[in-house]
C-alpha cells in the first residue's frame, strides 16, 4: 500500500506493507537512521519519536496508523544548522557516551519538558524510565536535562 | 508466522462495528497495539485483518453523566491518568494507569486495549473492579452491559463474541468518603509487570464497613477476594487483627503459578500482607484515626 508520511515537517510518499513498524519505515524507507531499534518490543525507548509532539515507542505503532499525524525524529529537532537546547545539553554535560540510546532519550526528554518545563527529580527519573541506558548510570543524563530546562527557559 | 494483511481505519462507530461484522478473515481491535503487535506474530491464523479503533471519536471521550462516569475504551493510559474526573473521584484508576510501562507505552495503550488483551497481571484491571466497573459492548446486531468481574474467561480470554467490541467502561459514581488504592509488587520500578497487583476499596454503608478487595497476577484472571470481602463486612470492624484475617482470606482465593517474576510462594505471601496492610492505610483515612 501506498501512504503519505508527515516527517520533520516534509511529506513522504511511501510504499509499505499493512504490518510494517514505523520505525523500520523511518530508517530503512525513509533512510532516517538516528532512531534506534533495540529491543522492538517497547521496552527499551531507543526508537522513541515525537507523534503529534506525544513521544511514543516507534517499534509499537503500524507506518498504516501514522498517516495524518505529525512525526518528529531527531533528525528534526536542529533547526539551521543549530542544535536543539535539549541536544546541546547533552553534549555541554557529556551525558553521551556510546550514543545508542542518546536519540531515543533526546526525543523524550522533548517530550517531557514540553508537557513539564520545570520537572522535579523525580518526575524526570519517571519520564524517562521508558528508556534504558547502560553506559552513563543516567547522572549526566539527569544534569542535562537540568541543563536544558535552564537554558529553555531562558529563551522563553 | 501470522502477517497483517490489512489495516482498516475506522472513522467512526457505524463504520468500525461494521468492519466487525464482516465474518472473512473475523478482524481484529487495534488500538494502542502495545500488546498486539506483539503477540501477533504467534497468532495462530496466516493472516490477520486488522481494524485501527484510535480515530473513532465516540471511543475516545471521558464523559459525566447521571449514573456514573463513562470511559471510551480507547482513551490513552496517560489521559486516564491525567483526567480530572478520574483524579477527583476514581483516583485508584489514575494510580493504576500510572503504573503501567512507561510513559511512551502509555501514551500509546489504551484502558480498554488494557482490559481486553486479559493479561492477569493488567494493572488498570484491580482498580475497575474495585469501582464496579461496568463494560459497555457493542455490535453491529446491538449493545449489553455486563459487570467487569463477568468479562474474564482466562488469560487473554473474555467474553466478547466475534463481532464485538469492547466500547466503554460505566463507573457508578462512588460514595463521597469511598477511599481506596492499587498497590503494585514488581521487582523494578518501571517498565515491569505486576507480581501480585492490589486494589482495595473501603466505605461506610448505613453504618457498617463495605470493602472491594481485588487482586492481579495471583490467578487465570484478576478478581475479587470476596469471602475477605465479607469477613470484614460481618466483623463490623478494622484492626490488626481482622486486617490479617482479611489478608488470609485472600491468600486462599489466589492460585498463583511460579514464573520468572516470583514464586507462587511469594505471591501468596505479598497477597496476605498487602491486602492487610492497604486496608489498615484506607481505614486511617477513612476515618482520619490512626489504628493502633
Amino acid at each position: 500500500m501506498n501512504i503519505t508520511l508527515q516527517v520533520n515537517g516534509v511529506e513522504h510518499q511511501v510504499g509499505i506493507d499493512p504490518g510494517d513498524l514505523l520505525i523500520d519505515t523511518l530508517r530503512e524507507n525513509l533512510n532516517l537512521t538516528g532512531s534506534k531499534k533495540g529491543c522492538a518490543t517497547g521496552d527499551c525507548g531507543a526508537c522513541t519519536i515525537l507523534l503529534d509532539d506525544t513521544p511514543v515507542t516507534s517499534c509499537l505503532v503500524l507506518s498504516a496508523t501514522a498517516v495524518g499525524k505529525e512525526i518528529t525524529t531527531i533528525e528534526g529537532l536542529a533547526t539551521n544548522g543549530d542544535l536543539h537546547p535539549v541536544q546541546q545539553a547533552y553534549v555541554d554535560f557529556s551525558a553521551v557516551q556510546c550514543g545508542y540510546c542518546t536519540p531515543g532519550i533526546i526525543m523524550m526528554t522533548v517530550g517531557l519538558l514540553d508537557e513539564n518545563p520545570h520537572p522535579s527529580d523525580h518526575e524526570i527519573r519517571e519520564g524517562l524510565a521508558g528508556n534504558l541506558c547502560r553506559c552513563t548510570g543516567y547522572s549526566k543524563i539527569m544534569l542535562a536535562v537540568r541543563g536544558a530546562e535552564m537554558t529553555m527557559s531562558e529563551d522563553s | 508466522m501470522a502477517v497483517i494483511s490489512d489495516v482498516h481505519r475506522a472513522v467512526d462507530l457505524d463504520d468500525l462495528l461494521q468492519r466487525m461484522a464482516e465474518s472473512e478473515g473475523r478482524p481484529r481491535v487495534l488500538a494502542g497495539g502495545t500488546d498486539l503487535l506483539l503477540q501477533y506474530p504467534a497468532a495462530e491464523e496466516e493472516s490477520l485483518a486488522l481494524v485501527d479503533v484510535t480515530r473513532v471519536d465516540a471511543l475516545k471521550r471521558i464523559e459525566d453523566g447521571p449514573d456514573g462516569l463513562r470511559i471510551g475504551a480507547a482513551v490513552s493510559l496517560s489521559d486516564v491518568m491525567r483526567s480530572e474526573p478520574v483524579l477527583s473521584r476514581f483516583g485508584v484508576l489514575a494510580e493504576g494507569a500510572a503504573v503501567v510501562a512507561g510513559p511512551q507505552i502509555r501514551n500509546l495503550a489504551t484502558v480498554g486495549g488494557n482490559v481486553c488483551n486479559a493479561s492477569p497481571s493488567a494493572d488498570t484491571i484491580p482498580p475497575l473492579l474495585v469501582l464496579n466497573a461496568r463494560a459497555e459492548l457493542r455490535s453491529k446486531a446491538g449493545e449489553r452491559s455486563v459487570a467487569l468481574e463477568e468479562f474474564f474467561v482466562g488469560p487473554g480470554e473474555t467474553v466478547l463474541e466475534p463481532g464485538e467490541i469492547l466500547a466503554s467502561f460505566l463507573l457508578p459514581w462512588p460514595q463521597e468518603d469511598t477511599v481506596a488504592s492499587y498497590t503494585k509488587v514488581s521487582p523494578r520500578q518501571a517498565m515491569d509487570l505486576a507480581v501480585v497487583g492490589v486494589a482495595v476499596a473501603l466505605e461506610r454503608v448505613d453504618g457498617k464497613l463495605v470493602t472491594r478487595i481485588a487482586l492481579g497476577a495471583v490467578a487465570p484472571t484478576p478478581l475479587r477476594a470476596t469471602a475477605a470481602e465479607e469477613y470484614i463486612h460481618s466483623a463490623g470492624r478494622l484492626d490488626e487483627a481482622t486486617a490479617a484475617e482479611a489478608g488470609r482470606l485472600a491468600e486462599e482465593a489466589v492460585s498463583p503459578i511460579d514464573d520468572v517474576r516470583g514464586s507462587a510462594r511469594y505471591r501468596r505471601a505479598m497477597v496476605r500482607r498487602v491486602v492487610a496492610r492497604d486496608l489498615l492505610r484506607l481505614y486511617e483515612r477513612l476515618d482520619g484515626e490512626v489504628v493502633a
